[in-house]
């Protein structure tokens, strides 16, 4: 019965990536010009802002809990750097990041301290202040920062030409935040707080885990995700247009997320298997582009397949259950 | 126990929207004195309208205890399908049964995926909206379809008395009988006792997964009714038609006093919730606010409205 | 399960002995924790009055009392989950104040509850550990060998990486246990937790207590099962209606006497006279319905006017089968009868219209609208009935039916707008049962219809159960309290894994035979 349940749940990640190399092997019979670095690096450079949102995403999922603010958390801090760069041009990156992301961890903070305080459900909260973070930007000017005011060394992280091992640091950085997150979740008393409290928070209050702080951290730690993928995506997009960047992105994330494995009951969810969701979201995005296919296809496709994985993620769950009872 | 009562019956969850009902319609007053015009204040809710009209079944069920987001990605998908069938040379007439027929089959669609995976709609309903927002997409692209026969467009135009408009007649008609049906029948107590706690319901006879689907098969010809009506008034369609509505739509149903968990759901409460974002919207439009800015007066209010609410139904409880 | 496995014990264990080192320790009489005047209240209802009550280094103490008598409530406030209203904790002769379960955590006072409170989807080593992990760095080899070695101390072997799914409930209980030895626990507070378990996992349970106390653990235990309380405790204190009513040496007192105390009355046998009745044509007539898997092969006859009990231990299929009878997981195979006629009933709609009537188990989650009125809960399941034009529902038709089943029943409420949650668990039961009988069954399956009611109400339900009888319902009752069965059916039907392992007739009724064949050993005992 052990083998066949640990079978099981690594076929959850197993079919991504089945998913993920059978759509690559397709298009690259179909369009021999995918099989070639510049499109790996092109479905790589998809991912970055993605990937960190969806790791936030992933641990407010993670905690019972969904996030809808997180992509007007990317646009206000990114839009906050980009005003830094606007004022004072000489302004190095790095003090850029440090505000980008503390401004994204006092608004995720705000988002937490509602929920928890009120005790409102963290979607009807992060509705509202989806918007309101979305419109203080305009409050405060909400004018597009464009190209020529973004350093060029910001550029370049997303540039592959400008990295030495030919993958951009974007990616890498990226990926830093996924492996720094994951040794968090697997080996930090704090890390695996977020999932008892998923887990059963009744529970976990009896442990004496505070369910009330443990959800503000992981309000806090998904906005600061998010204000880091605010300066990824400004590095990738070349500008700023604060009605637009990172609009629907939480859809997106949450899609990844539940693609990865992540359940939305709470207390199960993996960084791989978000990891792997957001590669076959950015090999779908790729192979459309590449094959002709009309862009329009692109978030009919995804829908179905978001449809479709939760589907089957619940009739492996329905199995192993099955499994288990016998 | 009779003054108790009494305290009882005035501290309600819809209290506290019917308040900011009327406050917003003093602040507009003071911020413009167009606020005292009748005619431009009914007028100013024709944009609304369509919103409010998904709003409604969408509060019948919220209080199942389900959600439904594809509630816009619906709507624009009738209205470009719609349009998509007029360009190849259908009769309009034949195309509007058409529309609400197809809104329809996309909400029972929704209530079958739901009620047979048995997964939160919220995701489900998240992966759908996408679906159809994509086939929108692929069906008119970027363009916008227009050309529309005379007869149809400008719905909107239509007043009664030279005063009130029609959509807002439909709405509230609709409005009305949504609250009786909800209030009142054996079928809204079904309803409400579903998303109360649906083991007890099943138990007690009521077919559950029917009156889910049920609902979500409402909710999409009301979404398909509202394509056609914004297609009217804006006398085109493309597939932005109905931006991401669900979000309004929520604001709205959440505002009027219906809680996210289901079980406690007040039609009439979105109708005020309804005039508040009215009320609120063409304020700062006069106050030359923009969209955004909107938003986050409305997203400020959403959970405002939600603590007050929850600290009155405290209230009560203790008054028990 | 109350009765069927202390029996058992009964049988098998005699209390356990003293060795002479521990009656040392005992002698001492050290006082380890105490309580004095506890008051604890919720809304107007006094659950504790003034509580005292001492524990000493080294002891197993039993709390014993009725459902509702203010055991769990007691040990509830000791850790700190419940404030009492008023009242002092002394740890150690300090006056302490337990806010939360971690200060409680923190004074080495460890809880099992009575529903294991596990992460189902976490590893078995940190279902031990959470609460308590040493450092802020989780070093999991580490933490997988110390786990291993605490679930060897309460005899498990399973792999630390394990998930905690899929373990049974004694083996959840045992992890729990684990968990609070490996949290350097002095004291243990057990909340009734062989409440689930089967005879053989009470006995390892029970040896374990024994093994803890060896150690010097100090435990307060509570159980409805007098014969493991008399085999496992040093002392016993008997609550009743939130009061002590007396803390005896184990040996000082028997049964008898604890059951007297609790009932504060004589000890009544409940029973009723053994008269032969005979009944008419079957009416209900079930052959060999099966859903694979959960039952198979079960075949019952009821006739009008009679009840059957239906006796097993928890888990053996029998909620399933009533389930099964009502709708809700419509049998796969097999014949269902009424009146002669065969009916199909793929859901519970169907089973009202062929006039059947099921009133659940678990109150608060399927048979009430806790949030609602009591007139709200009592229509609901007629509410096609009175409704007017339009569906509009007659609200004066759905007062006055409530109102009536109100006086019928007697139930307890200040008006029929008061919410079903305010009631207590007899009243609610009340509800439940009036929201079923208005629907005026031919068939009435009832599912544990006196689990956790006090004593009063229970005596109210058997002779509503009675009467409806009388009145000519074939009655379905599963219940695990065996003098209910004994005193109440004229046949029992009993279940053992999901087999129908036996159909006792009137005269072959008793406590012997429904056990042996609730343990699937009814040749060995004849």
């Amino acid at each position: 019965m052990k083998s066949r349940k640990l079978n099981l749940s690594s076929f959850r990640e197993l079919g991504v990536i089945a998913m993920i190399v059978i759509i690559y092997i397709v298009v690259c019979i179909i369009e021999p010009r995918f099989f070639s670095t510049t499109s790996l690096v092109n479905i790589l450079l998809f991912f970055p802002f993605l990937l960190i949102v969806s790791l936030g995403e992933m641990i407010e999922i993670v905690s019972r809990n969904v996030d809808m603010s997180l992509g007007a958390i990317l646009a206000c801090s990114g839009y906050a750097a980009g005003l830094l760069f606007k004022t004072n041009s000489d302004i190095p990156i790095a003090a850029a990041f440090i505000v980008a992301i503390a401004l994204g961890c006092v608004l995720g903070l705000i988002n937490g301290f509602i929920v928890t305080r009120f005790q409102i459900p963290s979607v009807i909260v992060t509705l509202g202040t989806m918007n309101i973070y979305r419109g203080v930007i305009f409050i405060l000017g909400g004018k597009q920062i464009d190209n020529s005011v973004i350093p060029q060394s910001l550029m370049a992280l997303s540039q592959p030409k400008e990295s030495i091992i030919g993958i951009p640091y974007s990616v890498l950085i990226a990926l830093l935040a996924a492996v720094l997150l994951a040794v968090f979740l697997k080996y930090f008393r704090a890390g695996r707080e977020i999932y008892e409290i998923g887990c059963n928070p009744a529970a976990a209050s009896l442990r004496g885990i505070s369910n009330n702080r443990v959800q503000m951290f992981v309000f806090t730690l998904a906005g600061g995700l998010s204000g880091l993928a605010g300066m990824v995506f400004i590095s990738r997009i070349g500008y700023m247009d604060p009605g637009a960047a990172g609009r629907g992105l939480e859809f997106t994330a949450i899609a990844a997320v539940v693609i990865g494995g992540t359940s939305m009951n709470g207390g199960v969810g993996k960084v791989t298997g978000t990891v792997l969701g957001c590669l076959l979201l950015g090999v779908i995005q790729n192979a459309i582009s590449i094959t002709g296919i009309s862009g329009y296809w692109q978030e009919a496709i995804y829908g179905i397949i978001i449809v479709v994985s939760v589907i089957i993620d619940n009739l492996i769950k329905n199995r192993l259950a099955v499994s288990e009872a016998r | 126990m009779k003054h108790k009562l009494k305290i009882n019956r005035i501290i309600r969850p819809e209290l506290t929207v019917f308040v900011f009902m009327i406050l917003s319609l003093v602040v507009g007053i003071l911020l413009s004195p167009n606020f005292l015009d009748i005619r431009f204040l009914l007028g100013s809710t024709i944009f609304y309208c369509e919103l409010g009209l998904m709003a409604i079944p969408f509060t019948l069920l919220l209080t199942s205890g389900e959600i439904d987001l594809s509630i816009a990605a619906n709507m624009s998908l009738v209205a470009c399908l719609v349009a998509v069938l007029y360009q190849a040379g259908m009769s309009m007439p034949v195309l509007i049964v058409i529309g609400i027929a197809v809104g329809t089959l996309l909400g029972f669609f929704n209530g079958l995926l739901v009620t047979v995976t048995k997964l939160p709609s919220l995701v489900i309903t998240i992966g759908i909206m996408s679906v159809y927002q994509g086939f929108s997409q692929v069906l008119v692209g970027d363009a916008a379809i227009s050309g529309f026969p005379e007869w149809f467009i400008g719905l909107d135009q239509y007043t009664i008395l030279g005063l009130i408009p029609l959509n807002l007649i439909i709405l509230i008609v609709v409005a009305l009988i949504f609250s009786f049906l909800l209030k009142k029948t054996v079928w809204g107590r079904k309803v409400t006792a579903i998303g109360l706690n649906r083991g007890t319901a099943l138990y007690s006879g009521v077919a559950v997964e029917k009156t889910k689907v049920l609902l979500f098969t409402i909710q999409g010809t009301f979404c398909a009714i509202a394509g056609i009506m914004t297609m009217s008034r804006l006398q085109m369609a493309k597939y932005t038609i109905a931006g991401d509505g669900q979000m309004d739509v929520i604001t709205m149903v959440l505002l009027g006093g219906t809680a996210f968990a289901g079980g406690r759901g007040s039609v009439l409460g979105t109708l005020a919730a309804f005039f508040i974002i009215v009320f609120i919207r063409t304020g700062m439009r006069l106050a030359l606010l923009s969209n955004y800015s909107q938003m986050a007066i409305l997203g400020l209010l959403l959970i405002v409205v939600i603590i007050i609410s929850n600290g009155l139904e405290k209230m009560a409880k203790k008054y028990e | 399960m109350a009765s069927y496995n202390g029996y058992f014990l009964a049988i098998k264990l005699g209390p356990i002995p003293i060795t002479r080192e521990r009656r040392e320790i005992l002698e001492k009489k050290v006082c380890l924790l105490s309580a004095q005047k506890i008051c604890k209240s919720f809304g107007k209802n006094n659950v504790l009055k003034s509580v005292d009550f001492d524990l000493e280094a080294g002891e197993v103490h039993a709390l014993i009392g009725e459902n509702g008598a203010g055991k769990s409530t007691l040990l509830k406030i000791l850790f700190g989950i419940y404030q009492p209203t008023s009242g002092d904790i002394n740890l150690e002769g300090k006056t302490v104040r337990m806010k939360h379960p971690v200060d409680a955590i923190g004074h080495g006072i460890a809880m099992i509850h009575q529903e294991p409170s596990v992460f189902e989807d976490l590893s078995i080593a940190e279902n031990i550990f959470t609460g308590h992990f040493e450092n802020r760095k989780i070093k999991w080899e580490d933490l997988n060998r110390k786990a291993s070695e605490a679930m060897q101390e309460v005899g498990l072997q399973f792999s630390p990486a394990r998930m905690m799914k899929g373990l049974s409930v004694a083996e959840q209980q045992l992890i729990e246990i684990a968990s609070a030895l490996s949290s350097d626990a002095k004291i243990i507070f057990m909340d009734e937790p062989t409440a689930s378990l089967t005879p053989g996992e009470v006995e390892n349970l029970l040896a374990l207590i024994d093994t803890l106390r060896k150690k010097g653990k100090t435990i307060v235990y509570i159980s409805h099962r007098l014969e493991e309380i008399k085999a496992i405790s040093d002392r016993i204190t008997v609550l009743r209606d939130g009061e002590i009513v007396g803390t005896y040496q184990n040996s000082e007192i028997t049964k008898d006497q604890i059951i007297q105390k609790m009932i504060g009355k004589e000890f009544r046998s409940g029973g009723r006279k053994k008269e032969n009745k005979t009944f008419g044509q079957p009416f209900l007539e079930v052959e060999d319905i099966s859903i694979p898997g959960i039952f198979e092969h079960v075949s019952f006859q009821i006739a009008k006017g009679e009840i059957m009990g239906v006796a097993g231990l928890m888990g053996a299929g029998r909620t399933e089968v009533a389930r099964g009878i009502f709708g809700i997981t419509p049998v796969k195979s097999g014949q269902i009868r009424i009146g002669g006629k065969e009916v199909k009933i793929e859901s519970p709609e169907a089973a009202i219209k062929n006039k059947i009537a099921l009133v659940p188990e678990d109150r608060q989650g399927l048979g009430l609208f806790v949030s609602e009125p009591i007139a709200f809960n009592t229509t609901f399941a007629i509410i096609d009935s009175i409704k007017k034009r339009l569906g509009y529902i007659d609200t004066k038709k759905e007062k006055k039916i409530s109102e009536q089943y109100v006086e019928g029943l007697k139930t307890k409420c200040r008006s029929v707008s008061q919410k079903v949650g305010d009631l207590s668990g007899g009243n609610q039961q009340k509800v439940s049962l009036a929201k079923w009988i208005s629907t005026n069954p031919d068939i009435l399956i009832l599912d544990e219809p006196t689990r956790g009611i006090d004593v009063g109400a229970k005596e109210e339900v058997y002779r509503l159960i009675r009467k409806l009888a009388e009145e000519g319902k074939c009655i379905m009752m599963i219940s695990s309290e065996l003098n209910e069965v004994v005193s109440l059916s004229d046949k029992v039907m009993v279940m053992y894994e999901g087999k129908q392992t036996g159909m006792l007739a009137k005269d072959e009724i008793t406590d012997v035979r429904i056990l042996s064949a609730a343990h699937d050993c009814l040749e060995e005992a004849q």
